[in-house]
């Protein structure tokens, strides 16, 4: 009696419930990993978070998958800057409605967005970005917008792109609901309608009938969340799943069971060592006796890297050398031919070492980490440990968390003497990304240089596409002639699919599926 | 009797709150969770303003009070990563948990007891044998191995099953068997030689001799006396899978509180991981409790003794 009460009370607790089943001819399921910030308002959300309203928010300009042009018009129609790339004026496209029946989009929703986003509420990661350069929006008429900024910024048509996080949102829904409700069910003007959401574990969308950009081929788009790699890969295989993200490791296996395994068009993280400590003279972190504030040390360490059996051996191919981190080489107007990767020559290393004066190598701290959908990053501070130690350059791996062991030290300037393993997405635009790392006032510098001070600050300045990719390959020339990093990987991500249900699918891979409302029906 | 349940009672209030004071330290002894919070571009000025939004500006002593002063009034603070109450958040996984506690309990139980009990009625059978190697094999089979080849064998190659994801009952049969199986075999082996011990015993014997039912001395006599030791385990179980399975939850998308655990870990959602860690504490309090008050129930000598 006691173990049938018990069985059947357990029994009942065994609930059923609808969740997405195997994908119909007319559903596009997608299974990656959850985003760090499982957030739908762009204001409290970061670049992860962009994943989940991807099919339903639209943003001002759009960034074209094929070419990386990220000027290319969504819901401005044009626009016009002043000389200075203080004033912007955008004249914004008519008759597109939010969904909902939330009326057409207009420039008050621009100006709502925006201020949102900026707002004493915001917690976004670009948040600071548009605190520290919007000054007014003003709104001219219901289909013109100007944003007034404080500083010259060239750089604006990408942070409105859909390149970053300013989806736009209807002014009248937001205020209406509230952000709880409107963060619960997301309405903006994109090709999709979310239908059902279901925390961490699916979003359920539904195709617009008529839609001024695109009519999706798939009439319902599902995402579900699947932590786990080879759960994700038997999703696939089940039919359960059309398009899965992808490790290295597994696509063999993919491949094996007749499935594809297709690389975005572009990188999407870039490896390479930070060999910190090389800042100006007169910080108070500098220190003299860091080894390879001499070229000659640094230039060592860089022929002693084995790139293309990294390459090889440890991403399985689906990488390639880079040559100076986080410009993005294969975008014309940035990349220089004449930077090849650095040759594998551990001969001509040894001599640099003994002309520097360590005949016999020196000993320094590396840290690195774990990097979630980077797995390899560890074994590939484990391969440079052992690349550097034929050169007598004994590294002492140290495992950290990025957000404890790196960014504190990095910021405060204290890598003196230490090399670390660093990583980011690859924006189109490397200018203020460069920043970052190789300037003085760069958040984590870990180089600085006066060679290169006057190029950023006048990259800051400067308005001209030409003038501005001219200064980024100037200061390209300047880090790789130098050899003031370690140059390691750009990884492509990757996407298991089921081929003979979808077919063309471009993607830029950035920060996760993108462009999912131009999949192709096989 | 009630003595003794008030002094549990008070034991547990008092691990709660040196559990709470623990775990305030450990989150912030890992580093500042700004690092995490704040994109690699923020300013110090949007570092001091994050500070001061989740009330990290104060001093550690400030933090903890002000925590554990909105934890006894049900507000454990917001999720930094889903910017929703944290105890909401639970709340809102917890019906996952349960269920698929709940089944993997039942699995556990529907075929430990009887390859347990049988087990002990028929020592050195093959029927023994047999039980002790399912034992061992529930034992050495890591859950998330086994969750992996569970997936493999059914999900992919017969197509019997889904993968992954909770949805009607086929979604509960893997990851309950997954994280059910290592229970079968430490519950059977507990049950067979508790058996053995009261098979032996003077009243089964006296129970034989007056005539009654071989299948009634086992099942009603024996097995209600040989179920304190298991019980005694079968309640720690409970307590462990209603706190959900990081592994399981893991490999099968289970959307339950151990899937929200990890994540919190990982992200350094501190508030979230406070509240988790708070509300394991307290189901293990009062599931003990639980237990304590069913040993009275079962074995009423219990009650004399107390």
């Amino acid at each position: 009696m006691g173990m049938r009460a018990i069985g059947l009370g357990l029994g009942v607790l065994v609930l059923t419930a609808s969740a997405p089943g195997p994908a119909g001819a007319q559903q596009l399921v997608v299974a990656g990993a959850p985003p760090i910030h499982e957030v739908t308002m762009p204001h409290l959300g970061a670049q992860s978070s962009k994943l989940l309203t991807r099919p339903v928010y639209e943003h001002l300009v759009q960034v074209d998958p094929v070419t990386w042009d990220y000027s290319r018009p969504m819901l401005a129609e044009r626009w016009q800057v002043s000389p200075d790339a203080k004033t912007w004026t955008f004249s914004l496209r008519r008759g597109v409605p939010f969904h909902a029946g939330m009326g057409d989009f207009t420039a008050e929703d621009v100006k709502f967005s925006l201020e949102l986003l900026a707002g004493k509420d915001s917690l976004a990661s670009t948040t600071a970005y548009w605190r520290k350069t919007l000054d007014r929006v003003e709104v001219v008429d219901p289909h013109t917008v100007r944003l007034h900024l404080k500083a010259s910024t060239p750089d604006l048509l990408f942070e409105l792109s859909n390149g970053r996080e300013t989806q736009m949102l209807s002014r009248k829904y937001v205020t209406t609901v509230g952000v709880q409700k409107a963060s619960e069910k997301p309405v903006g003007t994109g090709p999709y309608e979310l239908v059902e959401w279901r925390r961490s574990e699916f979003m359920r969308f539904r195709a617009l009938d008529k839609h001024w950009r695109v009519v999706p081929q798939f009439k319902e788009l599902v995402y579900k969340f699947v932590p786990e790699d080879s759960t994700r890969v038997a999703a696939l295989r089940t039919g359960d799943a059309d398009i899965i993200e992808l490790p290295r490791s597994l696509k063999k296996e993919v491949q094996a069971a007749g499935f594809e395994a297709r690389r975005s068009l572009w990188p999407g993280v870039v490896v390479f060592g930070l060999l910190g400590g090389q800042y100006m003279n007169d910080r108070p972190t500098y220190n003299a006796k860091v080894p390879w504030l001499d070229k000659r040390v640094r230039e060592a360490m860089n022929l002693a890297v084995n790139r293309q059996a990294i390459v090889e051996h440890l991403f399985l191919g689906e990488a390639q050398v880079n040559t100076v981190p986080i410009i993005p080489s294969w975008v014309k107007e940035f990349g220089n031919p004449a930077w090849k990767p650095y040759p594998y020559d551990p001969a001509r290393a040894k001599r640099l070492l003994a002309e520097a004066g360590y005949p016999n190598g020196f000993t320094a701290e590396w840290r690195a980490y774990l990097l979630s959908g980077v797995p390899e990053l560890v074994s590939a501070s484990e391969a440079l440990q052992i690349d550097l130690a034929k050169i007598g350059v004994k590294l002492e791996l140290k495992l950290v968390e990025y957000a404890a062991g790196v960014r504190p030290d990095a910021r405060a300037r204290k890598l003196a003497g230490i090399g670390i393993l660093h990583r980011t997405g690859i924006p189109p635009l490397p200018g203020s990304q460069m920043a970052i790392f190789f300037s003085k006032g760069g958040i984590l510098g870990g180089v600085e240089l006066p060679e290169i001070e006057d190029l950023f600050s006048r990259l800051e300045k400067s308005a001209d596409p030409a003038e501005r990719a001219k200064m980024v390959r100037a200061i390209g020339d300047v880090l790789y002639s130098g050899y003031h990093t370690l140059p390691l990987v750009d990884l492509y991500p990757l996407f298991g699919i089921n081929q003979k249900k979808v077919g063309e699918w471009k993607t830029t891979g950035y920060y996760g599926f993108t462009h999912l409302e131009y999949a192709q029906k096989r | 009797m009630q003595r003794y349940l008030l002094r549990r009672l008070l034991q547990g209030v008092l691990t709660l709150f040196v559990i709470s004071l623990i775990v305030f330290l450990l989150a912030r002894l890992s580093g500042d969770p700004l690092h995490i919070m704040l994109p690699e571009e923020a300013t110090a000025e949007d570092y001091a303003t994050a500070a001061k939004h989740w009330g990290l500006d104060r001093p550690l002593p400030a933090q903890y009070l002000a925590f554990l002063g909105n934890a006894l009034r049900g507000d454990f603070g917001q999720s930094i990563r889903l910017r929703q109450p944290t105890l909401e958040l639970v709340l809102e996984r917890l019906p996952a948990t349960l269920q698929l506690a709940g089944a993997s309990i039942a699995v556990s139980l529907l075929i430990a007891f009887p390859i347990g009990v049988l087990s002990a009625v028929r020592r050195g059978s093959s029927l023994d044998y047999a039980g002790k190697a399912v034992a061992l094999l529930g034992q050495s089979m890591p859950s998330f191995w086994l969750g992996i080849v569970l997936i493999w064998v059914f999900a992919v190659m017969l197509g019997w099953l889904p993968a992954s994801g909770r949805g009607g009952t086929q979604h509960y049969i893997l990851p309950a068997i997954a994280l059910g199986w290592y229970q079968v075999a430490a519950i059977m082996r507990l049950v067979r030689s508790s058996m053995l011990d009261v098979m032996d015993s003077e009243y089964v014997k006296l129970a034989r001799i007056k005539g009654v039912a071989e299948r009634w001395v086992v099942w009603k006599h024996c097995l209600r006396n040989a179920a304190i030791p298991p019980l005694t385990y079968i309640g720690f179980v409970v307590a462990v899978l209603l706190t959900g399975s990081v592994v399981v939850e893991t490999v099968f998308s289970w959307p339950g509180i151990g899937l929200l655990a990890i994540d919190a870990v990982r992200y350094r959602d501190f508030p979230l991981v406070q509240t988790i860690v708070l509300i394991y504490a307290a189901k293990f309090v009062v599931i003990n409790l639980l237990v304590d008050v069913l040993y009275v129930y079962v074995d009423p000598r219990i009650r004399y003794q107390r």
